[in-house]
């Protein structure tokens, strides 16, 4: 089967900060990928190199997605491709509303394949279904992005443009961080609706919690820029009894 | 130009713009107009230096000396013809008036008297001039302001709207300033005088329109009175040339239980000096100040906003907005005054900046000057950049850079746009503020 995503020696580093140091594994149609790894170990950093964040230096490797040189493309090329990172800390934007934001960017993805506008009404019913999927309150999407939202909402909310955008692959950095209980199975279930044949997840995460929801095919340990062990469910399980001392 | 050579300039002037307006002119204006040339004489043009706060980050030295040689009053004779009634308007408009170069008027849809040009000063109707007598040149302090002065000194046309008490006129009443290559002079004086009755409300669009590469002089007083209880909202959008100056002079008087509502919208000239004091003048007086600019180019934006809280229970709020780019500047500077005795004032002021360039440059400068306890008052003021965090949000979604930071840019004038609360006008100034941030970003 083709591969959705190849990483081969990824190298990347922030300012003067070299932070990955050599990245190697390929995820395919249907997949489920876990990164998991301690604080600073370049987690989220490997997020933002695959979304292409400008502060974000890639000095060696290579990227392929969907058959592209991922690494040459600007971030919006990267979504319209089907990439799409669900942030750990989105930013707020005072003056622009969660749905107009949403629709700005769905048609800009539909203007690239030459398809015209959505129809703004049968848009609004779309994203109502999808807030459904999360129960996220039909208020917010009429508000600022994310201004005010607690940090439950904001999860919530980035799971919602996920099923909204229905990516091909989804990087989800870090989905469960503040999540009680209850939130983390609405976010982890919805997660799960969102799961095809065809579509693939890379979850990143420090904990195993989120992984005892959705289950993995892969969990790949990342210490200090460099994957230093691969496996099955099972690893995340090991990680959450034995730490990450062991490896 | 030193002090005597534009006092000379003036005077000289003066006795040629003498000749025709004292055929026309009543006694008390031509005694105000000589009162005002003395003042405009001893003030003398304001120079840019330290210790002079007002003028201290507006350098009006470029101003050319041709400005102050020659005030044609008015050319009788001589009236465009090319305007078309847009029937489109008759709709949306109480009331439309048009200045073309200062000469030229049309007032056209006519529907009833609240709204006379004055042409000349002998055309007020003359039930009105008790009421022009009253208030002309009354409102404006011209003590310490030279432009003020100058205006009251060789004012030749303008607008006096009189909204008589318990009247509500619901649609705008448009007023248009348009300034052409055609022009014959290079500075013109427009006047307005409006007087709302008690239990009264009105909306007031004054608008400022300039094309060519001709240099000129605006400089504009309004005097505004606001009775009991009545209600003003007035509407400043200014699209001069960018070989203009634009000067702005208004006064705003608020009785009991007043609102006034103004929104300044500054997207043209070279270099605009709007100066706003409002006043009010009994208790439960109330004024909300909004304003946005959009500057681009070596473009200049100065506005000096003064809030005298001279009555007790009186509130205001201001929020003004600006976004620079290229080397543009813009300056703030908003003066709160408590009086002695004014208890329970509740002032706020935001002002906030966005820079596109590292050669835009916005001086910001709050003033409180508060003589009384019991008061709230309270500011904000912020100069920033674009949140690169929320640009790589948004183009993460898949929309592109240059929309990406339109949308952020266009967020942010919108808060100002969305608390207009006529419709008409609101999708006016969405059009204008559209179009020049289009031009500025280079987004089609």
């Amino acid at each position: 089967m083709k591969n959705i995503l190849t990483i081969n020696s990824l190298h990347a580093s922030i300012g003067d900060k070299k932070i990955l140091h050599g990245i190697d594994f390929k995820i395919q149609p249907g997949e489920v990928h876990a990164i998991m790894g301690p604080n600073g170990s370049g987690k989220s950093t490997l997020a933002n190199v695959l979304a292409g964040h400008p502060s974000c230096k890639v000095n060696d490797g290579t990227v392929e997605f969907q058959g592209e040189d991922l690494l040459a493309l600007a971030p919006e090329k990267r979504a319209q491709l089907g990439l799409f990172l669900s942030f750990q800390n989105p930013a707020e934007i005072p003056g622009v509303r969660l749905d107009h934001f949403m629709r700005a960017g769905i048609n800009a993805i539909r203007r690239s394949k030459n398809l015209d506008d959505v129809d703004i009404l049968g848009f609004d019913r779309t994203i109502t279904k999808k807030a459904e999927i999360v129960s996220m309150n039909p208020q917010l999407i009429k508000r600022s992005v994310n201004e005010g939202f607690s940090g439950g909402e904001k999860k919530r909310s980035e799971i919602m443009q996920m099923a909204v955008f229905e990516p091909m692959l989804a990087i989800l950095d870090e989905p469960d961080s503040g999540l009680d209980v209850d939130a983390l199975k609405m976010v982890a279930g919805g997660i799960n609706k969102l799961r095809t044949k065809d579509n693939s997840l890379l979850i990143i995460t420090h904990y195993n919690r989120i992984l005892s929801y959705v289950e993995p095919n892969f969990v790949h340990v990342l210490i200090d820029g460099k994957i230093v062990h691969s496996g099955d469910k099972n690893l995340a399980q090991e990680i959450e009894n034995k730490g990450y001392d062991w490896f | 130009m030193n002090k005597t050579e534009t006092t000379q300039q003036i005077e000289k002037a003066f006795i040629e713009f003498e000749k025709i307006s004292n055929s026309t002119d009543p006694d008390w204006i031509k005694s105000i107009r000589k009162e005002s040339l003395d003042i405009a004489n001893t003030l003398g043009v304001p120079i840019a230096r330290r210790g002079n706060e007002e003028w201290k980050y507006t350098d009006i030295r470029s101003l050319s000396k041709n400005f102050f040689t020659e005030f044609s009053p008015y050319n009788l004779n001589q009236t465009h013809n090319e305007i078309n009634k847009e029937n489109l308007l008759v709709d949306s408009l109480h009331e439309k008036i048009i200045f073309k170069d200062g000469i030229c008027i049309t007032q056209m849809f006519q529907k009833d008297s609240y709204v006379s040009n004055i042409v000349t000063v002998n055309e007020i109707p003359s039930e009105n001039n008790a009421i022009v007598k009253t208030y002309l040149g009354k409102i404006t302090d011209i003590q310490e302001n030279f432009f003020a002065a100058l205006n009251t000194t060789f004012f030749s046309f303008g607008t006096f709207i009189y909204i008589p008490e318990n009247t509500i006129v619901s649609k705008p009443i448009h007023i248009s300033i348009e300034t052409t290559n055609k022009s014959e002079n290079n500075t013109m004086n427009p006047r307005i005088l409006i007087v709302l009755g008690s239990n009264s409300k009105a909306t007031i669009i004054e608008e400022y329109f300039g094309i060519g590469d001709k240099e000129y002089l605006s400089n504009s007083v309004i005097e505004i009175t606001i009775g009991e209880n009545a209600n003003l909202e007035h509407y400043r959008i200014q699209n001069e040339s960018l070989e203009s100056y634009g000067i702005t002079n208004t006064t705003v008087w608020i009785n009991s239980s007043g609102h006034y509502e103004s929104t300044v919208v500054d997207i043209g000239g070279k270099l605009v000096r709007n100066n706003l004091n409002v006043i009010t003048k009994q208790e439960k007086a109330s004024a909300k100040l909004n304003g946005i600019y959009i500057v681009n180019g070596k473009q200049h934006i100065d506005n000096q906003v003064i809030i005298d809280h001279a009555m007790p229970n009186t509130n205001s709020r201001e929020l003004y907005k600006g976004i620079l780019s290229d080397h543009s500047k813009s300056v703030f500077h908003g003066s709160i005054i408590v009086r002695e005795g004014a208890h329970k004032v509740d002032a706020h002021q935001v002002d906030k900046n966005l820079l596109l360039s590292d050669d835009a440059e916005a001086d910001t400068k709050p003033a409180f000057w508060i003589y009384c306890d019991d008061v709230k008052c309270g500011h904000g003021a912020a100069c920033g950049k674009i949140d690169e965090s929320a640009m790589f949000y948004l183009q993460s979604r898949g929309i592109p850079e240059i929309q990406a930071r339109s949308i952020l840019i266009y967020a942010f004038a919108n808060e100002i746009i969305t608390e207009i609360s006529n419709q008409f006008v609101r999708e006016y100034v969405e059009e204008f503020v559209q179009n020049k941030l289009e031009s500025l970003i280079g987004i089609t």
